[in-house]
């Protein structure tokens, strides 16, 4: 049923090609040479700004339309299977580290020949190295970074803070105090998505990459044990930012989008937890007209960035960690591919690296600098620059690149958070999901 | 029916029925008002004009209409060959398509894409009509069976007076007839058709032909999602399907109480 | 329930739609009525029953084909995992706890709107708006309502219950009730609907013969017309539970089987495995687990109900 199944795909893709190539032909545009204009296809769940992307693209490149398919984040990874196994789905895709790429990189065209060829020889120089090693697979660069983001942060804001005196913990022993002082002013303190399992990851990063810098990077490729000691004590962190209050009641069943942002963004809380994806809509003007849209009440803290606090009282916070917040590839069975490259290494290489800039985005163009003249309020310019710079030296990527490590990890954080099990026997879990994956 | 109740008893069935309306109505009061939030009526009216609405509701509709139709009468053929003509291997005919219940959508959309596309038929309409009226066809053989099978054998014996053949008898004693059970089926079926998800999402591609469905899409991405314009948007996509129950309420009692055998 | 009599139907002239299949055999043109059902069903979905069959034996990321052939290395796998155990046991108490609800006020309010209450059209109309509304939909609005700050809570603040206020979904002790409870306030309408049909077709005199008798209404409802409705029972029991198993957009997008996997259940599970941890073969596997649950139940139904007619 297969085969027969993809052959007469292919023969009706030839088919469709052909009749495709002679419309194109018949369809006098104006007065070019070429054949007719092409119509990629464009299938993501968050590409930034894509509608300032394509009109920009399309000024510059006036045979090429770019029509842009949105998903929500499942939807696509189940469409994605089937759109990727014909021309009739998307030309360019999007993709992140980790699960995506591993799945889907067979799936794509490498970016090696056709970047050799209108970039130049060079053409890796220019980008963030994280950016490209993570969107690698079998030493092929499967994808380019569309920009780069990092987590280890909690923004927090600032007008709250001041009203009642508080200042910026830097570890849980002062956090639980601030949050005290704030719970009797009834604001919560740490808004959280705990049905979320990425954010619950990325909060346990912060945890163990304070206690123990990389080592987490290490259980990861399986050369440490996720039973260790320094394990158990963030899982107990973790545990601990729920029974001590920090996290309020019914996180478990909150998302990070839109309950926890939204939570945060209406001042009804003074921290969250997100990474420096989270600078448009809390620090630029643009940015934050789009989060207004989405959120009643009108916005105005002074939401400033700062470490993740030390879940044990003097030690270091964590490191920012991260990479490419996602990237683009072209598939394989596009029949377009010339101009899904074009636009590929305008979005990732040209001046599609510029609208993201300009958006309050960290380009993965390590030459082109986030835009800090849109930014809401002045302390916020020093903030946004040390976060580009902390970009230069992550620790370690954001995603688990083996599936059933990252879901049994994040079913021990929500278990925990719950309270339905003990931090020893979620770590024992993701032990013995750790040892099910063939590295 | 159950008209003569003493004081104590009215009284109860009263309470019991106002206790019943207030649960009822409660989330759906809730569920307007957050659709209100925000921005207002504005809401209402941002979705209709920022999202291609009335197009895709041609398109839910169209998609809708053809499954009912299909599953109307493919429903009720197969009953009246089980129920009524019983030929041999009718029980285990039922219990074939009975099964065809069981299975879950993401099990089936993965084997459905490769056969759909290997058609031709990928980002058509028949690429979401055919997959909906198979997944009703189980349900509509089911119930239709039950009602006809409770229908009084003197109905046979009017049919086998006048010499009808099958296919006559069908069309002109055993449709009219069973008005009210097509009635639940094509509302059912309808709500399913309208309210599908799905297979919307990952058979069509092009916007022209894309349903209902997809309108809340528009109002989220990962990291921005307009809570009260997606309740908005639901609201107004669930209006016609009451409308449709509406109508058909009627034509449902109307059947029951005019009576089944003349 | 009438006794079904074979009927003798003579057919003069056999019906016109019959290409190919030869008119003499009185028989085969019976067969053709349930024809082109029979075989859009078989033709997609016990194809796709099929394919699951052949994907399931196979240890297949779902994308591209399937090339890794393990037997029933997937099987052996579910049998052992503790999540599908846990996924099983929490579809089985969803479907047996939502059809006895559900089936039980449905049943009620169908008899108490023939009563000569007020509001009863209300009722009648109003009753189905919620199973109008599609899964999702509901789903969605509850996640919010049910939440800490949520209108629920609020609604039990103001009716000076706050006791009672709780994180609904988050709080693993109240998390399925509080899924049962929705799903409960969504269909209970759907039973209401195949028992009103059905109780218009009971014959009045049996009624009032009772009721010359003496008896009540609780006591007719128990004795006489509960049996009479066994057809509909039935059809709403096996639907009921087949609908259960096939569950999916409550669970996902209220508490996602969480905290943990508390709340999870096996289409839940399924596409956890097929989507998220790129194991479309397992994933097959627990969907033919399911198919084989929802089988038994369908062969039940249809022995129970062609019985109950001889």
């Amino acid at each position: 049923m297969y085969r027969s199944a993809m052959r007469r795909a292919a023969v009706l893709t030839a088919i469709a090609l052909a009749a495709a190539g002679l419309a194109g032909c018949g369809s006098g545009s104006k007065g070019q040479a070429q054949s007719g204009p092409v119509a990629l296809t464009w299938w993501g769940w968050n590409a930034f700004d894509n509608v300032q992307a394509i009109k920009e693209f399309e000024a510059a490149n006036p045979q090429i339309k770019v029509t842009y398919k949105q998903y929500a984040y499942n939807d696509y990874v189940t469409a994605l299977r089937p759109g990727l196994s014909s021309d009739k789905g998307p030309d360019v895709f999007q993709v992140q580290p980790g699960d995506l790429t591993t799945n889907f990189g067979p799936l794509a065209v490498p970016v090696e020949d056709h970047a050799a060829k209108d970039l130049g020889k060079d053409w890796a120089s220019s980008f963030n190295p994280d950016g490209l090693s993570q969107l690698q697979l079998d030493q092929k660069q499967v994808a380019l970074p569309a920009y780069m983001s990092a987590a280890g942060l909690v923004y927090y804001n600032k007008k709250i803070l001041d009203q009642y005196g508080l200042g910026v913990p830097a570890d849980f022993d002062q956090w639980k105090k601030v949050c005290a002082t704030l719970k009797a002013r009834n604001v919560k303190c740490l808004a959280h998505g705990a049905k979320d399992a990425w954010v619950n990851t990325d909060v346990y990063l912060s945890l163990i990459n304070s206690i123990a810098p990389g080592k987490v990077y290490d259980a990861i490729a399986g050369k440490a044990s996720w039973t260790d000691p320094e394990f158990v004590t963030a899982m107990s962190a973790w545990s601990e930012l729920f029974t001590s209050g920090i996290i309020p009641a019914g996180a478990t069943a909150a998302t990070e989008y839109p309950d926890a942002q939204t939570t945060f963004l209406e001042d009804k809380a003074a921290f969250i937890a997100l990474g420096t994806w989270n600078t448009p809509a809390t620090m630029t003007k643009t940015g934050q007209v789009d989060a207004q849209k989405t959120v009643t009440k009108k916005i105005d803290g002074l939401f400033l960035s700062a470490p993740f606090p030390a879940p044990v009282t003097g030690d270091q916070p964590t490191r920012l960690f991260g990479g490419p917040d996602n990237g683009y590839a072209v598939s394989a069975k596009s029949s377009k591919q010339d101009a899904a490259f074009k636009f590929l290494e305008f979005l990732t290489a040209g001046d599609g690296q510029k609208i993201q800039a300009a958006g309050g985005n960290i380009p993965a163009i390590t030459s082109v600098k986030v835009a800090t003249t849109d930014v809401i309020d002045p302390s916020q310019v020093a903030d946004i620059e040390r976060q580009q710079q902390s970009l230069t030296s992550l620790i370690g990527p954001r995603q688990i690149p083996y599936s059933d490590l990252s879901t049994a990890l994040g079913d021990a954080l929500s278990a925990v958070a719950a309270g339905t099990s003990s931090p020893e026997d979620a770590l024992k879990k993701v032990e013995s999901a750790s040892k099910s994956v063939s590295r | 029916m159950f008209q003569f109740q003493r004081l104590p008893g009215r009284v109860l069935s009263q309470i019991l029925v106002v206790v019943a309306l207030v649960v009822l109505v409660i989330p759906l009061v809730l569920i307007v008002k957050e659709s209100l939030a925000g921005q207002g009526f504005t809401n209402y009216t941002l979705v209709l004009s920022s999202t291609p609405f009335l197009r895709f509701f041609a398109n839910s509709l169209i998609v809708s209409v053809s499954t009912v139709v299909l599953v109307m009468y493919l429903g009720l053929s197969a009953s009246f060959g089980f129920a009524v003509l019983r030929p041999r291997g009718s029980k285990i005919g039922a219990v074939v398509i009975l099964t065809g219940l069981a299975l879950p959508g993401i099990a089936l959309v993965v084997p459905l894409y490769y056969v759909i596309q290997a058609i031709g038929l990928l980002d058509t309409y028949w690429s979401v009509i055919i997959p909906l009226t198979v997944i009703s066809i189980p349900f509509g053989v089911l119930v239709s069976t039950n009602y006809v099978r409770g229908l009084p054998p003197e109905l046979y014996e009017a049919g086998r007076l006048d010499g009808a053949s099958s296919w006559q008898f069908f069309w002109r004693i055993l449709v009219p007839i069973c008005r009210p059970i097509l009635s639940v089926v094509a509302i059912f079926t309808f709500l399913a058709a309208w309210n599908e998800y799905l297979l919307p999402l990952l058979f069509i591609q092009s916007t022209d032909l894309q349903v209902l469905t997809q309108v809340p899409t528009y109002f989220q991405s990962q990291r921005l999602v307009d809570t009260p314009k997606i309740f908005a948007a639901n609201i107004l996509i669930s209006l016609p399907v009451v409308m449709v129950f509406i109508v058909l309420q009627k034509t449902f009692r109307t059947g029951i109480s005019a009576g089944a055998v003349k | 329930m009438a006794t079904q009599a074979q009927p003798e139907i003579v057919v003069s002239t056999p019906p016109p739609e019959s290409p190919g299949k030869g008119r003499r055999p009185l028989a085969l043109s019976d067969y053709l009525w349930a024809m082109p059902a029979l075989i859009l069903v078989v033709g997609v979905i016990h194809a796709g029953i099929a394919a699951n069959v052949f994907y399931s034996l196979f240890d297949w990321s779902g994308v591209g084909s399937p090339t890794d052939f393990v037997g029933g290395a997937n099987y052996s796998k579910l049998l052992q995992d503790p999540v599908f155990w846990q996924a099983s046991r929490n579809t089985l108490a969803f479907a047996v706890a939502t059809v006895a609800i559900q089936l039980t006020l449905g049943l009620a309010l169908a008899i108490l709107v023939r009563t000569k209450v007020r509001l009863r059209g209300l009722l009648r109309t109003l009753v189905f708006v919620p199973v109008v509304l599609a899964p999702a939909v509901v789903a969605t609005s509850f996640r919010i309502l049910l939440t800490p700050d949520g209108g629920v809570n609020h609604l039990l603040q103001g009716l000076g219950l706050s006791g009672f206020d709780q994180a609904w979904l988050a709080d693993p002790k109240t998390a399925f009730g509080a899924i049962i409870l929705i799903n409960v306030w969504q269909y209970t309408g759907y039973s209401f609907l195949i028992y009103d049909a059905a109780i218009g077709q009971i014959d009045r005199s049996v009624l009032e013969a009772a009721r010359i008798d003496g008896a009540t209404t609780w006591q007719l409802s128990r004795t006489v017309v509960a049996p009479m409705l066994r057809g509909s029972h039935l059809v709403l029991i096996v639907l009921g539970f087949v609908s259960s198993l096939k569950m999916f957009d409550l669970v996902f997008l209220t508490t996602g089987g969480g905290p943990g996997t508390t709340t999870q259940v096996l289409t839940g599970y399924i596409y956890r495995q097929v989507i998220a941890q790129f194991h479309a073969g397992y994933g097959a596997a627990l969907s033919i687990v399911l198919v084989l649950a929802a089988l038994v139940f369908s062969i039940l139904q249809v022995r129970l109900s062609t019985s109950e007619s001889r």
